[in-house]
């Protein structure tokens, strides 16, 4: 089920919740509702794959007990440890990528049949929460849970089961069983749903209309330079929106019950390093291979620098190759490992950036080479093959880029002004400079500001609502591009 | 005093109305008795009385679902009325949509959409093939290029927008050319009779209008001369055999739904009918029954169900003509002699209509719906001819298998 749909805005929203409350004074019964639920939501979309889903939370609480009963066997726990790894990943090898390899095997042994398999919505998400909860046991962080309900609520919690944030169960462990649900959280909580909402809706499902046209027009020939730029513009805004307004649901549906989820994105746009950008989109997944692949495979406390670049090589081929089984991804990602290399081998954040001279200017340019960067990088995550992304990245780089907005830039542009001037502008922390900004007015100066904030801020919501629903209603395009991952 | 107090103050106030906003939404959705009640005979009642965990009957009827409450939303018209005004507002001549890529609102100030560049090599292929079979059966067989909303050579769309329907259909066209395949190619005639693009194509739909459709039907009644020999008495085609019943801001054509009346307008419908007298049998095969109408064209043709003014104008008005069955025969008793066969899409509505008056017998069938081969039932059927008629929309896109 979308969250970005009229039947859970209507029914399964309200039904929720109410019901949610008036479990109240019962917390266990409030966990297996929401438990409940979870799969009612999920099943919604996948309704054979819940069944995946349910094996996964039985077999995860089967193997954490077991790691957890194997403390100081330090050999039994290893292997129980390793046969979790490979009952969960090979799930996932399965549904994502044994076609992938059967593919690539098809080269050498062309007899091969490539089975179709579809890909379960959200498998990579539930099997890295999954694989976090046996881990967190295993590196001793937390006790295992008794209660399978539980572990099916941490892996199956609804607000982030199909698309993160991804939750490590540290994080989590706590709030199952003692998290306190209060007006200010829940009307936060709704707060952020509604701008989540308005992200997806009103923003990124646009850009997907033009984002879509400029890759079709670049098929058949029918896209100039600039018009390509602007099509891929529209993808980047496509993809911010899209992943970081479906995380501002997650965490504020999270929120109005009580929940406290970590944000997954900081304004990424803004950044003026790759290093920055990794460090401000999807910081659940950074988070999750930081923890347990690059920390486990000696971080950069090793003594050789080749170990680093090694250390990051394999983050990045791995980042890569969870967001798909595609070639594309898998260039994605080492696309980034080579620029977050270079950028750590000469020192680039610490002396360009920070000291850099002068500082605005330096700012500026390393703006424009990280953002030309994550433009170029989005071109190869949209592309269907290799082969597109070099065609488009062909009419990127034509020599009549430089004779401005040609028609199709001019139109894409034009008609859209008002949803790029939106989108530029949400990729600013207006809210973070905003609050922390304390103006030397009178008092009543800025009680009337605090007045006026308040009334925009109640209005935009309420606006955001309206209009979003009057797209929903028209039936706008409406994907989530991280469902497939 | 820093200027972010009272933020959680204004949230709750934001929470409150929105959740009000959504309880109301919820209760008005859920207070649609008739489609709940549709949605539970049509979907749920028949997956609880075979119930089966099948994964694509599970996923239709949670989809059914979803069309239900879009359905059942209070006030759906309102809403898309505003969705209009705000491209309104936003001055906008392109509009994106889910189905069409993009919607346009071109320099006649029609809504229309854009063909994409399609490869018609395959549709070539069948068309040909058709043609040969019958041909080894002799009966004679005509391709018909209707035309398409945005005529050639001209830019309609804002922006210079390009878009490819006349150059995939000129494509089709000049790969029948090649193997001496029979075309008329109507878009050029159609274009130049004089008439405005709104008196030509409806302004909110992307069909032609019915008066457009009579002179269509009039210039291939002379092409099927031309090329057979006197068969239909072309000249019954002109606007003095017929009358013309225009009705008044009537429509609102698929193109206008998605955008709303505020941002497309309203198409006013004209119903052409006979001034002569008339007599037909028009027999309809639709999930494998037939049923059958006697009477005069008014009767027997025209369905006035939705002509009628108490419904709503989004009602589809040009299904008067005797919309979208797999199958239909018109039988016309004041005519004897001559059998059509026609293969179309939804252009083909009004011509076949017409064209019945001028022949013993009209069969249309519909390849969306038709799924067997029409070498075999024309083998069966013995036509005078066979006519494809497709608009310029249809080439590229397996149409006519």
């Amino acid at each position: 089920m979308l969250f970005s749909s009229l039947v859970f805005l209507t029914l399964f929203l309200p039904f929720t919740m109410l019901t949610y409350y008036l479990l109240k004074p019962w917390r266990q019964a409030q966990n297996f509702f929401i438990f409940l639920v979870s799969l009612f939501f999920y099943a919604w979309g996948e309704p054979i794959f819940v069944l995946i889903l349910v094996f996964s939370i039985f077999l995860n609480w089967g193997l954490g007990l077991f790691v957890e009963k194997s403390t100081g066997k330090r050999m039994q726990r290893r292997v129980v440890l390793i046969l979790s790894l490979a009952l969960n990943l090979g799930i996932m090898y399965y549904f994502k990528y044994h076609m992938f390899t059967l593919s690539i095997l098809k080269t050498w042994f062309p007899y091969l049949e490539i089975p179709f398999i579809r890909l379960p919505i959200g498998i990579s998400f539930f099997t890295f929460q999954a694989l976090s909860y046996v881990l967190d046991i295993y590196m001793g962080k937390v006790q295992a849970n008794k209660n399978p309900f539980q572990v099916g609520l941490y892996i199956a919690l609804f607000p982030q089961l199909i698309a993160g944030p991804i939750l490590r169960y540290e994080t989590i462990a706590e709030q199952i069983n003692s998290r306190k649900e209060n007006i200010a959280d829940f009307s936060h909580g709704l707060v952020r749903f509604v701008m989540g909402l308005g992200k997806k809706v009103l923003l990124a499902n646009q850009f997907a209309l033009i984002s879509e046209e400029s890759v079709r027009r670049v098929s058949y020939g029918a896209v100039t330079p600039s018009g390509a730029w602007v099509g891929i513009l529209a993808y980047a805004f496509q993809i911010l929106f899209d992943f970081s307004g479906y995380s501002d649901m997650a965490i504020g549906l999270g929120k109005m019950m009580g929940f406290h989820f970590p944000e997954n994105f900081d304004h990424p746009y803004i950044s003026v390093s790759v290093s920055e950008f990794w460090r401000r989109w999807h910081i659940s997944l950074g988070t999750w291979f930081r923890e347990y692949v690059y920390f486990p495979l000696g971080g950069s406390r090793v003594s050789h620098k080749g170990r680093v670049t090694f250390n990051l090589f394999v983050v990045w081929a791995l980042t890569g190759i969870w967001h798909g089984a595609n070639w594309t991804f898998i260039v994605w990602g080492i696309f980034y490992f080579l620029l977050i290399a270079i950028e750590k081998a000469i020192a680039y954040e610490k002396y360009l950036v920070a000291n850099g001279f002068p500082g605005w200017l330096m700012r500026r340019i390393g703006h424009f080479y990280t953002m030309t960067s994550v433009l170029v990088g989005w071109v190869l995550f949209r592309a269907a093959s290799l082969r597109d992304a070099w065609c488009y990245l062909g009419v990127m780089f034509q020599q009549s880029l430089f004779q401005g907005l040609q028609p199709d830039a001019r139109m894409i542009l034009g008609e859209n002004k008002v949803f790029f001037i939106a989108a530029f502008l949400a990729c600013f922390p207006w809210n973070e400079w905003f609050s922390s900004y304390s103006p030397k007015a009178p008092h009543w100066f800025v009680f009337i500001l605090n007045l006026a904030k308040g009334v925009v801020l109640t209005m935009g919501v309420l606006l955001i609502l309206v209009l979003s629903v009057t797209y929903l209603v028209k039936g706008s395009y409406n994907p989530f591009i991280y469902f497939n991952f | 005093m820093k200027w972010d107090m009272h933020t959680a103050l204004w949230e709750r106030v934001a929470t409150g109305v929105a959740l009000l906003l959504i309880l109301l939404f919820s209760y008005q959705t859920l207070s649609t008795p008739q489609a709940w009640k549709n949605f539970y005979e049509t979907s749920m009642l028949p997956f609880l009385e075979k119930p089966q965990v099948d994964e694509s009957k599970l996923r239709s009827l949670t989809s059914q679902f979803e069309v239900v409450i879009q359905e059942a939303i209070p006030m759906k018209l309102s809403w898309i009325e505003f969705y209009g005004f705000l491209q309104d507002l936003q001055q906008k001549k392109v509009i994106p949509d889910m189905n069409y890529g993009s919607l346009y609102k071109t320099s006649d100030g029609q809504i229309s959409f854009g063909s994409p560049w399609l490869e018609v090599e395959e549709d070539a292929k069948t068309l040909i093939e058709v043609s040969r079979q019958m041909k080894s059966l002799n009966i004679p067989f005509l391709y018909v290029q209707a035309p398409y909303k945005l005529a050639p050579n001209q830019s309609q769309l804002p922006y210079q927008i390009k878009e490819y329907g006349n150059d995939n259909a000129n494509r089709l066209i000049a790969a029948l050319q090649d193997e001496q395949v029979p075309i008329y190619d109507l878009r050029e005639d159609y274009y130049h009779q004089g008439l405005s693009q709104s008196e030509l194509f409806f302004n909110t739909d992307h069909h032609w209008t019915i008066p457009g459709a009579l002179m269509a039907t009039k210039l291939l009644a002379q092409e099927i001369n031309r090329q057979l020999g006197s068969m239909i008495d072309s000249a019954m085609f002109t606007e003095e055999s017929f009358q013309f019943e225009v009705y008044e801001d009537f429509f609102l054509g698929s193109l206008g739904k998605r955008v709303g009346v505020t941002y497309s307008g309203l198409d006013s419908f004209t119903v052409v009918t006979p001034k002569f007298d008339t007599q037909f049998t028009v027999s309809i095969f639709n999930y494998g029954a037939w049923s059958e109408k006697v009477g005069s064209f008014s009767h027997a043709i025209l369905v006035s169900d939705f002509l009628d003014s108490n419904l709503p104008v989004e009602t589809n008005r040009y299904a008067a003509y005797n919309g979208d069955h797999e199958i239909i025969r018109i039988m016309n008793h004041e005519v004897k002699g001559k059998k059509i066969l026609m293969i179309k899409d939804s252009y083909g509505l009004p011509i076949y209509s017409f064209l019945a008056c001028g022949v013993e017998e009209v069969t249309a069938l519909d390849l969306r719906l038709f799924r067997h081969s029409v070498v075999d039932f024309a083998k069966e059927y013995q036509p005078d001819i066979v006519l494809y008629l497709f608009n310029a929309d249809a080439v590229g896109r397996g149409s006519f298998k």
